[in-house]
């Protein structure tokens, strides 16, 4: 008897279980389905109101009828992580310059190279904007003081990251708008998928990024 | 130098009005010949942008599947591990074709759209959003849909499937065509889409992906290379080279044609124009006892060819303007694409017309100048007698 209850509620759980997307399929298919879902027959369900997953894909396919097995459980999937799944740091706007910004380090136009921008806030709400993150640490090494954010832009999806909590692979045979460059990412997995496409050297953070690193990105071979 | 002499360009004027037929003669032929350049310089180019326009909106990079060298459906069953490639933005299975509507004999396109699933295109979006589309139902495009009327097909539309059922689909909305999209389609689930072409539930025409970064292009196609090793690529890239290819080669045949042309006429026009016409010659000679200088009357022969170019060139834009944007150039369209256009937009800048004036002018000003000149610098007393 006991047996069968466990086989049971093996099954009941497999059935309801969270399903296992990787972050990447997620983010890109599962999310942007599940929202449209709510927003176009589902709008009632609270999802703050269920304490496990399970209960919360139980609602949805008593109250959102008509969806298939598929449609609800990206649904349910989109509804749980958008309450439960933490993503570390709040949104960040994207990094926008307007024509006249110059690079304060080199002195080019910033508007030309939208995708290698980053940006360094100080207390007071100055900001500074840079054509790569080489220019962005030259100007840091020099003006550490009063820093409230620095702002790198992802390599791949151009998503604005904390620079703090960014990877840099140095050494790649990707250049920015001067020369070799740290390449940013916002996850390990990344910074080691571009290190190897690229023949990158070293997988850094933020605080081993060293003046004698950056000087050795401008020097002649 | 570069006064212009009133007088002189006034009487330059009263001295093309007194030779008129030669002087209509010329202008005829040039207008004429800059018609034709310039309708179809402005044909090609506008051409060449609508076609550019449909390509851009077209996905980065589509995967086929082969079999023996020719196309074969392709499954979904890899489109995660697509989506975990790093710099794909998204990968979308799509199924789409041409249906041949026999009753009116005419083809057109249909789509098919996964519900809920992510739109790349806006105005797809838009229109999606405002109609929801279901395995009952269908959106129209507005042309589309008169032809429809006309076959009494008001609110519904019957499709014969792949395999000889019908399929009778609801008309839940109407749009209008978008510029860089096709002219006859229709939107439909795609489920309803892999029935009528014969896909089955997980079969698809292609895969197309839509990239974050341009820069990963060449090492995603490798990647994906690896997922499907025997699938055709196509990358965006590539078929904006071809269509530069193709309208540069096409444009390229007729400047050709067009200078053989222009040199012929050249020769006509300088033959016509060199034989020495004794009232031409009378005239000079007089005005040179008169005490005009050589340099007068070149003025005066120099004023009468600029006159005739003017006139002529901007005659000639003006009846290539109101060929190409009004008539939609008819018979010139056919050199380039296959499906005709209505309503060709106004695409012109100063390169073309420079283009343009430099290869029809200076030949046309050296043919009717030079037999001037000669008249020109001839002695008085030699015409006189």
């Amino acid at each position: 008897m006991r047996y069968l209850s466990l086989l049971f509620l093996l099954f009941v759980t497999a059935v309801f279980a969270y399903p296992s997307y990787s972050t990447a399929v997620k983010e890109k298919k599962i999310y942007p389905m599940g929202k449209k879902i709510y927003e176009h027959s589902c709008k009632t369900l609270n999802p703050k109101e269920y304490a496990s997953y399970d209960a919360l894909s139980k609602a949805i396919s008593l109250t959102c009828k008509g969806l298939g097995k598929k449609y609800q459980e990206a649904l349910g999937v989109y509804l749980w992580d958008s309450v439960h799944t933490h993503n570390g740091t709040a949104h960040l706007e994207r990094l926008h310059v307007n024509e006249s910004e110059k690079c304060p380090v080199c002195g080019m136009f910033l508007y030309k190279y939208p995708e290698w921008i980053t940006k360094i806030t100080y207390a007071g709400e100055k900001s500074y904007y840079f054509d790569g993150v080489k220019d962005m640490f030259k100007y840091y090494f020099s003006h550490k003081q009063g820093v409230k954010q620095i702002l790198v832009q992802d390599y791949y999806t151009h998503k604005t990251l904390d620079a703090t909590k960014a990877f840099f692979v140095s050494g790649s045979d990707v250049y920015g708008p001067m020369g070799r460059e740290l390449i940013p990412f916002e996850s390990l997995k990344a910074a080691k998928s571009f290190r190897l496409d690229h023949r990158g050297r070293d997988i850094l953070r933020f605080e081993t990024v060293t003046p004698r690193l950056i000087e050795s990105l401008d020097a002649s071979y | 130098m570069l006064r212009i002499d009133v007088k002189l360009f006034v009487y330059a004027l009263h001295s093309l009005i007194r030779y008129k037929r030669k002087n209509i003669f010329i202008v005829t032929i040039f207008t004429l010949l800059v018609a034709l350049l310039a309708s179809f310089v402005l044909t090609q180019k506008t051409l060449y942008m609508y076609e550019k326009q449909k390509l851009l909106n077209m996905p980065d990079i589509v995967v086929q599947n082969q079999r023996g060298g020719v196309h074969f459906a392709i499954s979904d069953a890899d489109i995660d591990t697509l989506l975990e490639i790093y710099g794909v933005k998204y990968a979308q299975a799509r199924v789409y074709g041409e249906y041949y509507f026999a009753a009116a004999k005419k083809r057109f396109f249909i789509e098919g759209f996964e519900p809920f699933g992510v739109v790349e295109q806006k105005f797809m979006q838009d229109a999606l959003e405002k109609y929801t589309l279901d395995n009952t139902n269908l959106i129209v495009s507005r042309p589309l849909y008169e032809l429809w009327k006309r076959f009494y097909y008001t609110d519904s539309f019957r499709f014969i499937r792949h395999d000889v059922k019908f399929m009778q689909l609801k008309i839940a909305g109407v749009v209008t065509p978008h510029r860089g999209y096709y002219r006859d389609f229709v939107w439909m689930s795609m489920e309803n889409a892999q029935k009528i072409f014969g896909y089955g539930a997980h079969e698809f025409r292609d895969i197309a992906l839509y990239l974050d970064n341009q820069n990963e292009l060449i090492n995603i196609t490798a990647k994906l290379l690896e997922i499907y090793p025997n699938a055709k690529i196509i990358t965006k890239e590539d078929m904006l080279h071809q269509l530069e290819k193709r309208f540069d080669y096409k444009g390229g045949f007729f400047v050709t044609l067009f200078l053989v042309t222009l040199f012929t006429f050249f020769m006509i026009v300088l033959e016509k124009l060199s034989g020495l016409s004794s009232p031409e010659k009378k005239e000079v000679g007089i005005l040179k006892a008169v005490g005009w200088r050589v340099e007068d009357v070149l003025h005066v022969k120099l004023y009468e060819a600029l006159v005739i170019t003017g006139v002529s060139f901007a005659g000639g834009l003006v009846i290539a303007f109101v060929y190409v944007y009004g008539l939609d150039a008819p018979l010139l369209q056919s050199v380039f694409i296959q499906q005709k256009l209505d309503d060709l937009e106004v695409n012109i800048d100063g390169a073309m017309l420079l283009f343009i004036f430099l290869l029809s002018a200076p030949l046309y000003l050296g043919a009717v100048l030079y037999p001037s000149w000669r008249v020109a610098t001839t002695d008085a007393d030699e015409v006189m007698r």
